[in-house]
């Protein structure tokens, strides 16, 4: 049987920590996929914020749809220094869930990224969907998860970051 | 032989249920997901999806996000709820005929100790300017802090039955190491 959905990296933390990264991904698959399930240590986490290949310029870019429970909006940011997830708080007690699917990642055109964030808090909460473009002709070989905070947090102990690669054939 | 995306468990209606549950399935996985195609048999262009773990009747919520054709992007909230609900999730009885609905329902870290979050996309397209589509996008919780050993999945109806024969229902274990 072919192998399909194969984990490649997982990392659960032992102690807080602002980040993870995932780096030597192997270019034998045909594209990824990043599950996050975690909390913060303090309502301060507004999402995630993703960088790839160590790239800090502004080649990042997003079209987002999210909804609070009330309103649904819409946003776009071009330019950016890393692409994000920014309407799904995390929780000190109620766990986020977060997938990001990145095509063809080895492949010598521009990466795109479609990401569901997943932040319901029963009474509060949130969700987003996002499609973001990364402007490298690079294959994908680091992945670099960061909280993204309007104030100090860090992803909580038992933060759970996994890799998947999938292959086409 | 490599983790892969198991096939646990499948369900194919040949007549007219009122749900479908999935149980006695494996602890051995990290997530799980259900691929479904499926109509509702109520009598209106798309219908509500329903959740429940463990045979559970409370402490679910649901905050949504959803595009019906006719309308403008909305979003919603039902919370301390008897279930995971999603508003306009599939095609029901009088969409275009034999077009059935499509999506997707993960359920990361099924087996741990904390509260269960659940991630629902659904599509459903009719090609008419006359019946609605939908795209809606759904952020589930369970306060279930054991391991989910059930699923139940139903549409809203007001009759006895819910999801329409030919419906398809696969259920998937991810490992994640």
């Amino acid at each position: 049987m072919p192998a399909t959905y194969e984990p490649i990296a997982t990392s659960t933390l032992g102690s807080a920590a602002p980040s993870v990264t995932f780096s030597s991904i192997p270019s034998t698959y045909t594209d990824l996929r990043l599950t996050i399930f975690c909390a913060g240590t303090s309502t301060a986490g507004k999402g995630v914020a993703i960088q790839l290949n160590s790239d800090t310029g502004t080649n990042y870019s997003g079209t987002r749809i999210y909804g609070d429970g009330a309103t649904a909006s819409s946003a776009k940011q071009n330019n950016f220094d890393y692409l994000f997830f920014n309407n799904t708080s995390t929780s000190t007690t109620l766990p986020t869930f977060y997938t990001l699917d990145f095509f063809n990642y080895v492949g010598s055109t521009n990466k795109t990224v479609l990401q569901t964030g997943s932040a319901d808090k029963n009474g509060s909460g949130s969700l987003e969907r996002v499609v973001s473009l990364w402007r490298s002709t690079s294959a994908i070989t680091t992945i670099k998860i960061t909280l993204y905070t309007d104030g100090s947090a860090n992803y909580n102990t038992g933060s759970t970051f996994t890799l998947y690669g999938i292959k086409a054939a | 032989m490599a983790n892969t995306y198991v096939a646990l468990a499948k369900s194919v209606l040949t007549s007219n249920q009122a749900s479908v549950t999935f149980n006695s399935f494996s602890s051995a996985y990290t997530d799980l997901i259900i691929v479904y195609s499926a109509r509702g048999t109520e009598s209106q262009v798309n219908t509500d999806i329903y959740v429940t773990f463990n045979g559970g009747t409370s402490g679910y919520s649901t905050t949504m996000l959803y595009i019906s054709g006719a309308t403008t992007p909305a979003s919603s909230r039902v919370s301390s709820s008897a279930k995971i609900e999603g508003y306009y999730a599939i095609n029901a009885n009088t969409a275009t005929s034999n077009t059935f609905g499509n999506g997707e329902i993960y359920i990361p870290n099924y087996n741990g100790t904390t509260q269960k979050p659940v991630s629902i996309s659904s599509v459903g397209e009719n090609n008419s300017s006359a019946t609605q589509a939908m795209d809606s996008v759904y952020a589930g919780l369970s306060n279930l802090t054991s391991a989910i050993t059930s699923i139940t999945i139903s549409f809203f109806t007001t009759g006895g039955t819910s999801i329409l024969s030919g419906s398809s229902f696969y259920l998937y274990g991810i490992k994640s190491s």
